[in-house]
């Protein structure tokens, strides 16, 4: 048996099993997560030594079967999601118990029971998403992926969760609709839907159009601006390891395929570029301005987001050929250090808030409060988001930026270096709270005690850190042979 | 038969603008039910009874239902109109799709399906002899598994969120119970029959399930059927049955043969059969289920 199939098969059977036996559902995530990290680490490996594998599922080649193929991007991207949900695993279990106490909280139950199988359904289906060469198999992952996405976004069941999770349902459906369009049309244009399609359909207009619309539903479901209405209230109203969940991983799912459209010779229209590119400044600038206008802390989580999606789909319209240049690298990177950064923010706010009863920023400052572990983490997971050396932020925009320089691109320059800037701007609104000390903090001032859920959180922090100084390794996944 | 196509598109834009236009839900959803009915129609023309069916069961009958069970629990609608700017947007933004799709249906090249040929020439070594069997649990089995996953998914969804506890029908009249002494057995005996004839004509594990799920629809209603008093974990243990069994398959097969998904060699059809066999009793308590709905987890159902 290869990895390949049990990467995807094995966290769905870990979700029914956990479904069926809701009692020992916690035990059943565990289980399903770490075992699916253990053939992450073991896929990344082998990709790295002997090079991109595919398999053609049922013995039936492309293009009338599906091909799973595993290559570098595909390793280094389920090796990401193997990371973050190791992460949110810690605080999920720290927030809700692995087994059902003799005296239970009716809510941490219904948190526990809905949790794992949403959780393993959303690994498997990210980890077939990587996998698939096909395009209609692609849209069938995200179909997966929404419906959990879903589920996790409603899982608190506060009103404000319930209304943000039907908006996101729709806008889901939409991106939905308009990906099956797309691919629909794909097939009455080349005859075909595996990814050996893509070049086939910048020929004609009605390819092209095929790639508009799956490029939109793709915005749709990455939340690009103007795209995101649905974003920041969905991941700021969630509970604290499903919003890491949404922001770190579901959201990487679209753009994974973004660039996978770009690698495979998809995203060769000039207007089409430039309009990711137009969009791509929109959402940092229009991230940037709402984080700097946000009251709650989830919030400007949320909308910063917004910005970070925004400054991935720049690198990934910018790149150019990605036969001749490593541009594409770039966005590679920033997935993986802003998936890392964003889940040990969404956990280390989920924390603050715990401890200070509210998640408004005015009231970050409390003087018989300390700062504690989850400031910490936050500052870390600011620095990398920034991208300051030596996080993996930090190597994700200098390969960019190097890319860009080497096109002689510096508007493009100025616009990335705007943005980290404006993420400078709004990210110190927190850190500078946090900074607190001095005269204002009373002599006995509480610390806050330590939980399971600040050591997900600086753990997911301090990896974030460090991939800056281990970068040799996704790079040299990334630079490894690409299957197409 | 152009006077007719013409009629039924004509026809279906009608059906389609009465439900959207209709001021109450109940007519917008029996205005959604003549769409389906009108577009399975429509896929039969296009030379697809396999989707037709599928449409027919699942598209409109069996989403119909769940809409009206939906509408039932409903508050009446908000009379609050939608701002004038936001409709004009969403007008023009339907235009823009439309225009676009209308220029890229006008393009479209010559048909180069690659498909068809590939299928014909490996038609044999399938197992089966219909075509889209063939396709969905052969060729592109992996899709099915994961569209099974959408399934359950779903069903996931409903028992998080969905209201606690489930109705109970209202009691039907005295003539009821004769009734479903004759239509559940036959439920049973379609969807078999559905369910074999998959092998070599239109048919198949969805369709079958859909008219299992009648079946069953049609025992709650007469009362005697209560998933409520049923305990979670064996409604829970069916519904992901077919598809456990689907997974396990694809796997058990990757030792068997190396390949995953790829049946051993002769005996396509009985591992074909044994999936969708899975597949039909699934998809049809999760239909039933997602009508009733169930509650999550706990036994107290």
């Amino acid at each position: 048996m290869t990895d390949t199939s049990l990467l995807v098969l094995l966290p769905f059977l870990a979700a029914l099993a956990a479904t069926i036996h809701a009692r020992g559902a916690a035990g059943w995530g565990l289980a399903g997560t770490v075992a699916s990290a253990g053939l992450a680490a073991h896929l990344a490996l082998s990709v790295h030594a002997s090079g991109p594998a595919s398999i053609a599922i049922g013995g039936w080649a492309a293009p009338l079967g599906i091909t799973l193929r595993a290559d570098g991007l595909a390793a280094l991207m389920i090796a990401m999601t193997a990371l973050v949900g190791l992460g949110v695993c810690v605080q999920a279990l720290a927030a809700w118990g692995l087994r059902p106490t003799a005296v239970e909280d009716p809510r941490r139950a219904r948190m526990r029971m809905g949790f794992w199988p949403l959780w393993l359904s959303t690994l498997a289906a990210l980890n077939g998403l990587y996998l698939s060469g096909d395009l209609f198999n692609l849209y069938v992952t995200f179909e997966i992926l929404g419906l959990a996405a879903v589920g996790l976004t409603a899982l608190s069941g506060t009103r404000r969760a319930l209304r943000a999770a039907f908006d996101y349902l729709v806008a889901g459906l939409a991106g939905s609709l308009l990906l099956l369009l797309g691919v629909a049309l794909a097939y009455a244009a080349a005859g075909r839907v595996d990814l050996g399609v893509l070049p086939l359909l910048a020929d004609s207009a009605a390819g092209r159009i095929a790639i508009a619309l799956i490029v939109s539903g793709v915005g749709l479901k990455a939340a690009l601006f103007p795209l995101h209405f649905w974003m920041p209230a969905a991941h700021s109203s969630a509970a604290p390891a499903a919003s890491a969940i949404l922001s770190a991983l579901v959201v990487k799912g679209a753009l994974y395929l973004a660039l996978r459209l770009l690698l495979e010779g998809g995203l060769v229209a000039d207007a089409l570029r430039w309009g990711l590119i137009c969009l791509g400044a929109g959402g940092m600038a229009w991230g940037s301005v709402c984080a700097l206008r946000a009251d709650r802390l989830k919030l400007l989580v949320a909308y910063s987001t917004v910005a970070q999606i925004g400054l991935i789909m720049l690198a990934i319209s910018v790149a150019g050929d990605p036969l001749t240049g490593t541009a594409w690298q770039a966005a590679a990177l920033l997935m993986l250090s802003h998936a890392l950064a964003k889940a040990a923010m969404f956990l280390a706010v989920g924390r603050i808030a715990e401890e200070l009863g509210h998640d408004r920023i005015s009231g970050l400052n409390r003087s018989d409060l300390r700062p504690g572990a989850a400031e910490f983490a936050f500052a870390i997971a600011a620095i990398s988001l920034i991208g300051l050396p030596p996080t993996a932020g930090f190597v994700g925009k200098w390969v960019l930026i190097d890319g860009l320089i080497g096109q002689g691109a510096w508007p493009v320059v100025a616009l990335v270096l705007t943005g980290t800037v404006l993420s400078v701007a709004y990210l110190s609104r927190v850190v500078s709270r946090c900074l607190r000390g001095g005269p204002h903090i009373a002599p006995g001032a509480r610390r806050p005690p330590w939980r399971a859920g600040d050591v997900a959180a600086i753990g997911l922090a301090f990896t974030a850190l460090f991939m800056g100084l281990l970068s040799a390794a996704p790079l040299a996944l990334l630079n490894g042979p690409l299957l197409s | 038969m152009i006077v007719f196509d013409l009629m039924l598109a004509a026809a279906i834009l009608v059906a389609g603008w009465s439900a959207l236009s209709a001021p109450d839900r109940t007519g917008a959803i029996a205005g959604f039910l003549v769409f389906g009915l009108l577009v399975a129609l429509s896929w039969v023309r296009l030379d697809a009874p396999d989707v037709a069916l599928a449409e027919a069961a699942i598209g409109s009958g069996l989403t119909g239902a769940l809409m009206l069970r939906a509408a039932g629990r409903m508050a009446p609608p908000a009379a609050d109109r939608v701002p004038r700017a936001q409709r004009a947007a969403a007008a023009l933004l339907a235009c823009g799709l439309a225009g676009g799709l209308a220029v890229a249906v006008m393009d479209l090249p010559g048909a180069t399906i690659v498909y068809d040929p590939l299928v014909r020439a490996d038609l044999g070594q399938s197992g089966v002899s219909n075509p889209v069997t063939a396709v969905l649990l052969n060729f592109r089995a992996w899709d099915t598994l994961l569209e099974m996953a959408v399934l359950l998914a779903a069903l996931v969804l409903v028992a998080a969120l969905g209201p606690r506890g489930t109705p109970r029908p209202a009691r039907l009249g005295p003539l009821y119970t004769p009734f479903l002494r004759i239509m559940a057995p036959l439920s049973v005996l379609v969807a078999g029959h559905l369910l074999w004839l998959g092998a070599t004509a239109p048919g198949g594990a969805f369709q079958a399930g859909a008219v299992l799920c009648g079946g069953l629809l049609a025992l709650y209603f007469g009362g005697a059927l209560r998933p409520a008093a049923v305990p979670a974990g064996p409604l829970w243990a069916l519904c992901a049955a077919g598809v456990a069994v689907f997974a396990a398959a694809a796997l058990a097969a990757e030792v068997l043969t190396g390949t995953l998904l790829a049946y051993p060699d002769g005996a396509d059809k009985i591992w074909i059969l044994a999936i969708e066999g899975g597949l039909t009793v699934s998809i049809g308590a999760t239909l039933l289920l997602l009508f009733t709905g169930l509650r999550q987890g706990g036994a107290r159902a």
